[in-house]
Formats: structure tokens, sequence, C-alpha cells
């Protein structure tokens, strides 16, 4: 078996990478997906360590992680199609103010 | 580097399954054209055949290969990455079904959830890469076909989970096992759910909107051609395919007899008489191919050529896959094992094929709207009260050991409570009809 | 176990590949297709790792349900593309320096902490869809329900919140 230090680092890496989607990107949408790879790679990081104590509770919380992520896509997809009727943007440079 | 046999019997399998496509896809498309001639959707009348069929295909493809492959303004990726992902997808559930059930090379515990799972990613892929046809992006209209298949795949995997509750497995080779060691078909105890996975899985994937602007040549969109509308065409049918075994497997029992528990034997021999059933089928077929042969070719002579060869070619194979079946037979009892189950198989494999084929065409006469309404308020209520059932029955009879009759009673009881519970459009029509017999009294 | 260790790192460089591309490549409507094929490289992971059941929800719930919701979104917001460029310049260094930093120390952590890694065991038992359900089911029902309601809530704060709040 692989050693779970190499899933570690992916998820690592992969998390590295969606912070940096979360603070570079300008559209609202991108980081929103950038999110969601961050929770994906902290389910890698979950099932690997559930392979490693030979349990399925690993699974068991990612399982209720991608449930959250889902919940969490759905409703912030949601307030950025009400501001986008607003103002049609989905810059977030622009929506910077909070009230409109 | 230590590869076992079985890795190179996978990778036999991935390969003899990426061979199979061109062959599928082919039988697919010419028997979607055979059964719109049948209803008169296309020309061609009644006496199209096979071969005729066939070579209409073959052409129409070629023409739609060397068209202009793709629109001015769009999004290449999507463009061209949509058809690869949809084939992709499609080929991904046919290889799950390949290595799982039918060769039993890696069965997946979650067999089920997973061919699903690719059906809708290809289903998916396929219609959101019409968005830029055109030049500009037609939203809307892939908005809709997306919020159809939404609907009627939900209804088609909620269908699908109640017949997995009952077989007691999510994977598709241990529901199968379940069947034969019942001895019955799952489709004898829950025949609503498969009516369900049929029309949810007809008139979901792909359904009315690509499928029907693919095969229809005088009007293909711009993603209809080049090399990417072949493998929208290629992924639609692998598609096809593989729906109709999963309800071939899971619903009719897979490569097990009709009848399994009878062991009435066959006049004086050993053999049993279901066992001998496929045999004697193919030599009825057979012979009806031929007699149908001889006749039209002293019937009138304005029959194109091809019929009777169609029909003596269709009656040789028949009639040599039945001397087949009876040698495997005589040979003995793991013979006709293999035997009968390949030919029951791809009985009902062909069987679904037709029936969704022929459901697609159906369904395209109904408009989004009804559509809605009949997936929300009908199939996915439905399907929820199968699953109450089949929850209930599977409660009853191994946790509770209650008896067969009583566990059957509970069970539809409790399933016809759900789904009058659940199923709309009863309290709108009685309201509807309350306010017509009062305003008729006013009058 | 060499095919093992080579699908690892096939799915693992797919993985940061795509997830990459998601993160630089200038035009969104670009980005759900690279998300998808991220997500579709994880899901080959967990299949990797054992985890049936996860595999089958992450295809189907994230790549085949969360990566299109994204799309159909950005389809309705692609009026709204930014036509200037970005005026953050200082600030996006200082981001990416960020997510190195964070990722580069995540990664002097494991390599800290490798001794108390385990093997664990190396064959993946049979019946891992059975025991994650019974586990599920007996020792995790409380938020196994507590997620069912979140969905619930979640649902109904969808449409609201879609529909434009007072009408």
């Amino acid at each position: 078996m692989i050693s779970p230090a190499y899933y570690l680092v992916l998820a690592a890496l992969l998390f590295a990478v969606g912070l940096a989607g979360v603070l570079l990107r300008r559209n609202v949408l991108v980081v929103l997906m950038s999110i969601e790879l961050m929770l994906s790679a902290v389910d890698i990081n979950l099932v690997a360590f559930g392979r490693m104590w030979n349990s399925v509770d690993g699974q068991v919380f990612a399982l209720f992680a991608l449930v959250v992520a889902a919940a969490q896509a759905a409703v912030g997809i949601g307030i950025v199609v009400l501001f986008f009727r607003q103002r049609p943007t989905a810059d977030a440079d622009e929506m910077d103010l909070l009230k409109w | 580097m230590v590869t076992g046999p079985s890795d190179w019997m996978v990778v036999l399998c991935a390969v003899a399954t990426l061979a199979a496509v061109p062959l599928l896809t082919l039988c697919v498309c010419t028997l979607d054209r055979l059964l719109q001639t049948r209803m008169r959707l296309r020309f061609g009348g009644k006496g199209i055949s096979f071969v005729s069929a066939f070579a209409g295909e073959m052409a129409s493809f070629r023409d739609s290969v060397f068209a202009e492959a793709a629109p001015d303004d769009c999004e290449p990726l999507w463009t061209w990455g949509a058809p690869f992902a949809s084939f992709f997808f499609a080929l991904m559930g046919l290889a799950i079904l390949a290595l799982g059930p039918l060769t039993h090379l890696a069965d997946l515990s979650t067999d089920l959830v997973l061919v699903c799972a690719a059906g809708a990613c290809s289903g998916f892929a396929a219609l959101l890469s019409g968005t830029f046809e055109h030049g500009k992006i037609a939203a809307a209209d892939v908005f809709r076909a997306a919020l159809k298949f939404i609907a009627c795949d939900t209804a088609a995997v909620l269908a699908l989970i109640s017949a997995a509750l009952l077989a007691g497995s999510l994977s598709i080779s241990e529901i199968a096992q379940a069947q034969w060691e019942r001895g019955a078909w799952l489709v004898a105890f829950v025949p609503i759910a498969f009516a369900i996975y049929m029309v949810g899985s007809a008139c979901g994937a792909q359904g009315a909107s690509l499928g029907a602007f693919l095969h229809d040549d005088s009007d293909r969109p711009a993603s209809g051609n080049g090399v990417r509308g072949l493998l929208f065409i290629v992924g639609d049918s692998i598609n096809i395919v593989t729906i109709a075994g999963v309800a071939a497997i899971v619903f009719l029992g897979g490569a097990a007899r009709p009848l399994a528990r009878y062991h009435d034997r066959l006049l004086g021999t050993s053999i049993e008489l279901f066992d001998a059933l496929p045999a004697i089928l193919l030599l009825v077929a057979g012979a009806a191919f031929l007699r149908r042969a001889l006749r039209e070719r002293h019937g009138a002579a304005d029959f194109s050529q091809s019929v009777p060869r169609t029909e003596l070619v269709a009656s040789a194979l028949c009639l040599s896959f039945a001397i087949l079946d009876g040698g495997a037979l005589l040979i003995g009892h793991s013979a006709t094992a293999v035997a009968n189950g390949v030919f029951w198989l791809c009985a009902k494999t062909l069987a679904c094929v037709l029936m969704l084929l022929w459901l697609r065409i159906a369904a395209d006469a109904v408009r989004f709207a009804q559509w809605m309404k009949f997936a929300w308020g009908f199939l996915i209520p439905l399907a929820l009260a199968n699953i109450a059932g089949a929850a209930i029955a599977v409660a009853l009879r191994q946790s509770l050991a209650w008896s067969p009759g009583w566990t059957g009673l509970v069970t539809v009881g409790v399933a016809l409570a759900t789904a009058l519970l659940l199923v709309r459009g009863r309290k709108e029509r009685r309201l509807e009809l309350r306010a017509a017999r009062r305003t008729d009294a006013a009058e | 176990m060499l095919l093992n260790e080579a699908m690892f790192y096939l799915l693992a460089a797919m993985a940061l590949a795509f997830s990459l591309l998601m993160v630089t490549r200038p035009k969104a409507i670009q980005a759900p297709i690279f998300f998808c094929g991220a997500l579709l490289a994880i899901a080959g992971i967990f299949l990797q790792l054992g985890a049936e059941f996860l595999f089958a929800m992450q295809v189907l719930v994230f790549a085949g349900g969360i990566a299109i919701v994204y799309f159909a979104a950005l389809l309705y917001t692609r009026a709204g593309e930014p036509k200037t460029k970005s005026a953050r310049g200082r600030r996006s260094v200082a981001g990416a320096l960020l997510a190195v930093v964070v990722g580069a120390e995540l990664c002097v952590a494991i390599y800290a902490g490798r001794a108390s890694l385990r093997a664990g065991y190396a064959v993946v038992p049979d019946r891992n869809m059975e025991t994650a359900a019974v586990v599920l089911f007996q020792h995790y029902l409380l938020p196994l329900e507590m997620i069912s309601i979140l969905l619930v809530v979640m649902m109904i704060g969808a449409v609201i919140v879609s529909r434009g709040g007072a009408e």
C-alpha cells in the first residue's frame, strides 16, 4: 500500500491551489469553485486517515463533508444569482457595497 | 514488474469493450432508424429492411463526418471537450457493466450507482455542449432539456433503488445472483419500478432533444456535424445499450431463464424443458424468417432485392445459433448454462433496447410542461412509494419474519397509501370538478 | 503494486493539473470544465483508497451535480464578464505567495510527522459498502439526520434566496 503521506501531500497541495484560487480570482463563482476544491482536498485527507486506521469512519465523515459542500454550493450560487439581478456583475472587486 | 493474469484479463476486457463500441453503435442506430420508419417518422414506408436501414445509417454517418465541423463563435474547449467527455462517460458506464456483471473481473460493490452516475454525466456533457450553437448561446433550450433530464433521471434512479433494496445489494452482480437464487425475476416483484426506469431513462438521457436532432438527416444543427456529431451519436448509442443492459440484469434477471424453479423434463430425456426453450425459440425464428424469404421471392416484383437477402441471413443466423444451442444441450449442464445464459442476456438486452428506442420516439409528442408535471407529480412519487413498499417488505420478511402473504398485503397497502399521498393532481382535479359543478349549478 | 502506484501518480498529476488550470485560466467559462476534471481525478483517488461509495457519490454529486450547477450559473452571469484588466497587482502576488507558503507549511508538517504514519491494511476488506452503511446508521445516525435537515433547509433557503426575498 502507498504510505498515507503521499495522499496527505496531495491533499495539502490541492488545498493550497484552492486557496490561491480564492485569493486570486475575481469571478465570484470561480472563488466558490476553489472553496469546493479545498473541501475535496480535506475529503482526501479524511479518507486517507480512515484507511490508515483501518476504519470506515473516515469515509463517513468525508460523506458528511461532501453533503455540506453541496449545500454550500447551492446557497452560494443562489446568492450570486440574486446579486447579479441587482447589479449585472459577478466580479468580486465590484461587490464592494454593503447595501445597493 | 509483476502483474498477475487478472490484470491482463482486465486490459483484454477493456480492449474488447472498445472494439465492440462501433458494432453496438451501428446496431442501435439501425434499430432506431427501423423503428422511426415503422412509426412513420421518416420516409421509407413499412417495407424497409435491416440491410437498407444499415446502409442508410452508414450513408448519413459518412455525410455528417465530412460536413462542417464547428460553428465559428464558440468556446472551443466546451465545443470539442463536451463530445469527448460524453463519449468517455458513456464508455465508462459500458466498461463498468463489462467488467462487473458480465465477466466478474472487477466487481465493485456500488456498481449500480456508478453506472447511473456515468450515464448522468454523459447526458449532461452532451446537453451542455449544445449551448454554443449557431454563434450564440442557446441557453434556454439547454436548461429546459437539463431540467427534463434531471427530473426523469431522478425517477429512474429511485426506481433502481427499490429493486436494489429487494435484492439487498447495490452491486449488479449480486442483484443478478439474488434473482438466480430466488428463482424469479425482480420485475415480478416491482413491475412498476421497471416501467418507471424505462420511461425515465428513455426520456431522460439525451432523449428527445439531442437524439432527435442527431438522427434527423434534414436539419442537423451545428453540434451534430463532423467528428463531434459522431462522438455524440456513439455516446448516445452506448448509453442506450448500458441502460438496457442494466434493466435486463437488474429487473429481468440477466442470464437467468424464466421460471427457473420448474424442472419439468423434456419427453423422457434428461434435458429440462425450459433449458431447451432457447433452442426451440431460435428454431422457430429461423423457420419463420426462411418462410418469409421464400414467400417473398415468389411475391410481388417491386420489392427491393435486399428483402430476401436480409431474411435469409437472419434465418441462417437463427438456425446456426439453434444448432449451437442444441449441441450445448447435448454436451452437458455447464455448456447449457453458458449458452443459454448468453442467449437470455442478449435477448433481454435487445428487447430493452427496442423498448427504450420506441419510448424515446414516442416521447417526442409530449410537451415540456407536461413532462415536468408528469415527472415530478407522478413518476417520482410513484418511485418513492415503490421504495417505501420495498423497504417495508424487506423489514417484514427479514427482521420480523412474517409470512409472504401478510407481507405482500401490508406492502401493497403501504405503497398504495404513499402513492395516494404523494401523487399530485388528484386534489387539483377534485377542486376543478367542484368548481365546474358550481358554475354549472349557477348557470 | 506497481500498477497501483502508477495509477496514484497519474491521478494526482491529473488532479493538480486540472486544479491549477482552473485557478489560472483567465476565461471564467472554462473553469467548470477543469473543476469537473479535478473532481473526477479526486474520485479516482477515493476509489484507490478503497472508498467505493464515496467514489460513486463524488462522481454523481460533485462532478455530475455541482459542476453542472456552476456551469449553469456562469452561463447566467456571463454578461458580467470583466472588461477591464485586474487592478490588483501587488495583491495578486501576495495572494499567490500566501498560497505557496501555506502549501509548503503543510508539506513540512507532514514530513515532520511522517514517523507516526502507519501503512494501514494492504487490501481493502470486502463489503466496504455494508460496513459503511452499518456504521452510518448505527453510530452516526444523529449526524445523518442533521445532515438531512441541513439539506432540506438548504433547498428552502436556495429557493427563497434566488427568488429575491420580499416579493
